[in-house]
């Protein structure tokens, strides 16, 4: 488990995880730092219930999330931002395809809250379906239906468009 | 594009990014504030002031803080509760027509039959 | 009332209650097997905070929550034939035709079956249970209220329900329209 760093490394060595799940589930830059603000402010007003670095980063990446999704309801980011308020950083060497990246994401930020944030934990944070209904307090077989529909769904909108493409 | 590719593709999408620069610090600048005003000594006067109000307001402010955080984790739950239920009320609707579909003799969706 | 009746009528009605929650343990097993599955069960409790939910189509929900007391929905679909054994539902379809449940449709097929049966109340239709069993899928769906099938068809392309058409009075033909699935973002 080992001990506890300090707040200011805590921050330094999740910021980007935080700001990641925020960013993906708002698309707003603005906005996702500002909610990455909050999450590590209530972390810092909880730091004594928190036991070590491995909790902090599940306390984080759960309160990120859940942040995220009541975001997304209040602010009624259903439809996704243009791409032009996600300022993605230029093309780097892994994009081969950055159209089909911008396409995936414009998909993904247009899904429900839930639906979008099952997808954020698992395509971004690389999770297990067991490991997020731990974090967000759903039963598995629901996650794992969930994001089994998402992908069918997600995979359908992508066929579509290289139909409609092939068309013009 | 088989499964495999496309859930390639979707990390590739949605991958970690940088956090914006001085991130950390505007993060750390904050609580490090937000510490210093608990901290900040008050007056005397101002102490019989807050002493005054948190006298009447305690229980209020408390009564009204914790009702509002009862009322937050309410909605929480009551959203995790529309999801599930509408999950199945698709389940169930979608079910129906299948069967419905699948049916020589088509029996109307009548209840009392 | 004089209280030496009242216990037996509190048991009744506490196990009339209890009654209307289908004991689906059995299909525990399945869930090992299944590639995806699903396991819902709204009680009383929950139906009662979906009553409070105040986002974006609550009014639609809650009109229909309202008549509902219990929804039980559990789903498994499997990588290919002969996960399970259609023996294991016969236990389940022996019970829904007895006691209060009124057989709607009954369908045997190859390697499976369905079973659509009315729930009886004292006042009329108290819900409905699908059980249907097929090669690769099994599905259960159990819900107590006063709601009835027809219902189900109001609520179609809304909420991420699919816009699919229940015909509720004997056309002659099936779906018309296709299985357009409509995601609750799109309109």
């Amino acid at each position: 488990m080992g001990s506890l760093p300090s707040f200011s490394e805590l921050v330094h060595s999740h910021q980007g995880m935080v700001f990641s799940i925020t960013l993906r589930a708002l698309g707003n830059r603005e906005v996702a730092e500002d909610l990455t603000q909050e999450v590590f402010l209530s972390l810092h007003q909880n730091l004594a219930s928190i036991e070590s670095e491995d909790h902090a980063r599940n306390w984080l990446r759960r309160t990120a999330a859940n942040r995220s999704v009541d975001e997304i309801r209040r602010l009624k980011y259903r439809r996704g931002p243009s791409l032009d308020q996600v300022a993605e950083p230029s093309v780097d060497a892994e994009e081969s395809d950055p159209m089909l990246m911008a396409q995936l994401r414009e998909s993904v930020a247009s899904l429900p809250p839930l639906a979008r944030m099952l997808t954020i934990m698992r395509f971004q944070q690389e999770m297990e379906p067991r490991e997020i209904a731990a974090e967000l307090d759903m039963p598995v077989a629901t996650v794992k239906s969930r994001l089994h529909r998402t992908m069918k769904l997600l995979r359908g909108k992508l066929e579509k468009r290289a139909e409609v493409r092939k068309h013009r | 594009m088989d499964e495999r590719e496309f859930e390639e593709k979707m990390r590739a999408a949605l991958r970690p990014v940088e956090a914006p620069d001085g991130l950390a610090e505007r993060i750390i600048r904050r609580a490090e504030a937000r510490a210093e005003r608990t901290r900040k000594p008050v007056t005397q006067q101002a102490w019989l002031r807050w002493g005054a109000l948190a006298a009447l307001l305690t229980m209020g402010t408390f009564g009204i803080l914790r009702w509002e955080d009862k009322k937050r984790a309410e909605q929480i739950e009551a959203r995790k509760v529309a999801e599930q239920f509408t999950m199945a009320m698709s389940i169930t609707t979608r079910k129906m027509a299948r069967i419905q579909k699948n049916l020589i003799v088509e029996v109307p969706l009548r209840s009392g039959l | 009332m004089n209280s030496k009746y009242l216990i037996p009528v509190v048991f009744f009605s506490l196990a009339a209650f209890a009654e209307q929650e289908l004991d689906l343990s059995f299909l525990k097993g399945l869930e090992a097997k299944a590639k995806e599955s699903t396991d819902i069960n709204l009680g009383p409790e929950q139906i009662q905070l979906l009553m409070g939910f105040s986002g974006e189509g609550s009014k639609e929900l809650l009109g229909l929550g309202k008549s509902i007391e219990r929804v039980q929905v559990k789903t498994f679909e499997f990588d290919k034939d002969g996960m399970y054994s259609v023996a294991e539902m016969e236990g389940l379809r022996a019970k829904l035709k007895s006691g209060d449940f009124v057989p709607l449709i009954s369908v045997k097929e190859k390697g499976g079956f369905t079973e659509i049966v009315m729930r009886k109340g004292p006042k009329g239709n108290r819900g409905f249970v699908i059980v249907s069993a097929e090669a690769r899928e099994v599905t259960v769906v159990n819900i107590v209220g006063d709601l009835d099938l027809a219902s189900l068809g109001k609520l179609t392309g809304k909420f991420g329900i699919p816009n699919i058409q229940m015909n509720s009075g004997g056309s002659s033909k099936g779906n018309k329209g296709g299985k357009k699935e409509q995601d609750e973002d799109e309109k």
